[in-house]
C-alpha cells in the first residue's frame, strides 16, 4: 500500500484542533475528536438516502458526522440500542446501561456522551466499544440539546415538568451550572462547542398549539445573545455545524400539527432555507460533530422510522475521511 | 394546467436509492405507503422509477395508498393510551398524531 507521503510529498498534519484558515484539499488528523479530516468541494445542496437503522425509532440522540455517526436509544418505548454508521451501513454495537429516550447526545463516533432523557439526570460516556455511567447532570431532564466533545461539553435548555433554560458545562468529570439561556425551551436545536454554540428553534414541548420558538441565541461561553431567528418555526427538527455555520431540519410545526422537510443553513448571521428532506418527520437523530452546514445526517424519527438522509452542501466542507 | 408532480410506490432500500444528483433533479418526497413524490413530464423521474423498480400510480390511486397508510397510523395512535394521562403527556410521549395528507397534482 503506497505511504501518503511517498505519493503527496508531505506527511498529513496532526492536530488538536481543525486548522484555521483551512484550504482545499487540506488533509490532517485531529487528535481531540481522533478523526482523519479534509477540506473538499460539492457542487449543489441535496439530500440523498443513508443505509437504514438497524432498530427504527423515534426520539433517538446522536454524535459522530455523516460518514460516522453513532445513534443511540430513543423510543416509545424507551431502547438501549447503539449502532454505528460507516457512510453506507448501520452496526448494532453495545447497548446503553440505561435504555431512555430525547436524551441529548454529543461527542464523535468513538467518544460520545448520552445525558438525561424521561426524565432522568443519568449520565453515560462511550469510548468507542462500551457505555460506562459517570457523573449526572445536575438538573434531570428530556429533550435538552448538547454540543461538544467527552471533555468539553454543554447542555442547553429541556423539558422537566416545564420548559427550562438551563445550561450547564461538561469537562469530562462533572456538570456544572452555568449561564441560562434567554428563552427556556424544550426538543431545540444546536450546534458548535462548548466556547462557541448556538441554540435555535425548540417548543413548549407538549403544549400543542401553542406554538413552536424561531429564537436563535449565540453562546460566547460566559453568555448567551440573541440573533436573527429561523425562517420557520419548529420543534424536534435535526442539527449540527458550528455557531457560525449551522443547519437545521424537519421539526414538527405544531400550529400545522405536521411534520416537516424544511432545511435551513445559517451562515453566522441570517438563515436560509435550502433543498428539501425526501421524508418529513421530527425527533431523529444527528451527528453532532459536524464542522460546518455542509454535511449533515437524519436518521429515524417519529412513528418510529428506520430511514436515513445525508446531506450534501455546496460549496467548501471539511469532510471526515475515518475516526479511530 | 400541466401536472407538476407524479407518483409511483417504490420501497426504499436505503443507500443509493435517491443520490444527490436524484435529489437536485427531481426534488422527490416521501409519503406513508411507500409513495414517492417526483417532479412530472421528466425522462429523468421516468428513468428512476424503473431503476428502483417502482410502479407508477395516479394521483387518486397515490392518496388511496396514503390515506389508507395514514389510517392504520392514526389507529394505532389512538388507541396508544396510559392511564390518567393528559392530552398534552401523550403528546409528548409519542409525538403529536400524524395529520391528514392530501397530495397535490
Amino acid at each position: 500500500m503506497a505511504d501518503y507521503i511517498n505519493t503527496f510529498g508531505q506527511k498529513i498534519q496532526y492536530l488538536s484542533s481543525d486548522p484555521d484558515p483551512v484550504q482545499e484539499g487540506q488533509v490532517w488528523y485531529n487528535s481531540t475528536s481522533n478523526t482523519l479530516k479534509y477540506r473538499g468541494s460539492n457542487a449543489a445542496t441535496a439530500w440523498s438516502s443513508g443505509g437504514n437503522l438497524n432498530t427504527g425509532r423515534d426520539q433517538t440522540a446522536g454524535a459522530g458526522s455523516k460518514g460516522s455517526g453513532l445513534a443511540f436509544g430513543g423510543g416509545y418505548p424507551a431502547v438501549n440500542n447503539t449502532e454505528k454508521y460507516n457512510g453506507s451501513s448501520w452496526t448494532e454495537v453495545n447497548n446503553l446501561n440505561a435504555a431512555r429516550r430525547t436524551m441529548l447526545g454529543f461527542g464523535t463516533q468513538t467518544a460520545a456522551i448520552g445525558a438525561g432523557g424521561v426524565t432522568v439526570a443519568t449520565n453515560e460516556i462511550w469510548n468507542g466499544t462500551n457505555w460506562t455511567e459517570v457523573n449526572n447532570l445536575n438538573t434531570a431532564r428530556s429533550s435538552a440539546k448538547g454540543v461538544g466533545i467527552t471533555t468539553a461539553g454543554l447542555a442547553f435548555g429541556g423539558y422537566t415538568n416545564t420548559n427550562v433554560a438551563t445550561n450547564e458545562s461538561w469537562n469530562g468529570t462533572n456538570w456544572t451550572e452555568i449561564a441560562d439561556m434567554n428563552t427556556a425551551r424544550a426538543a431545540l436545536g444546536g450546534a458548535g462547542t462548548q466556547g462557541a454554540a448556538l441554540a435555535f428553534n425548540g417548543g413548549p414541548q407538549a403544549n400543542v398549539g401553542a406554538g413552536s420558538i424561531y429564537n436563535t441565541e449565540t453562546w460566547n461561553g460566559s453568555s448567551w445573545t440573541e440573533v436573527n431567528n429561523t425562517n420557520t418555526a419548529s420543534e424536534g427538527a435535526g442539527s449540527s455545524g458550528s455557531n457560525t455555520s449551522a443547519i437545521t431540519f424537519g421539526g414538527s410545526i405544531y400550529a400545522s400539527s405536521g411534520s416537516n422537510n424544511r432545511t435551513e443553513q445559517y451562515n453566522g448571521t441570517n438563515w436560509t432555507e435550502v433543498a428539501n428532506l425526501s421524508t418529513g418527520r421530527s425527533t431523529g437523530g444527528s451527528g453532532s460533530s459536524e464542522s460546518d452546514n455542509k454535511s449533515a445526517m437524519y436518521y429515524g424519527g417519529a412513528g418510529n422510522t428506520n430511514s436515513t438522509e445525508e446531506f450534501t452542501g455546496a460549496g467548501e466542507t471539511t469532510k471526515t475521511i475515518a475516526s479511530s | 394546467m400541466a401536472k407538476k408532480y407524479q407518483y409511483c410506490v417504490a420501497e426504499s432500500w436505503g443507500k443509493g436509492f435517491i443520490t444527490t444528483t436524484n435529489s437536485i433533479k427531481m426534488s422527490p418526497r416521501n409519503f406513508p405507503g411507500n409513495i414517492w413524490r417526483i417532479a412530472a413530464n421528466s425522462q429523468y423521474s421516468n428513468k428512476w422509477v424503473i431503476a428502483v423498480n417502482g410502479v407508477h400510480k395516479t394521483l387518486a390511486q397515490a392518496q388511496t395508498i396514503v390515506t389508507a397508510a395514514l389510517d392504520v397510523v392514526q389507529d394505532a395512535w389512538d388507541a396508544n393510551n396510559v392511564d390518567g394521562e393528559s392530552a398534552d403527556e401523550k403528546n409528548f410521549r409519542i409525538g403529536i398524531k400524524p395529520a391528514d395528507i392530501t397530495l397535490e397534482e
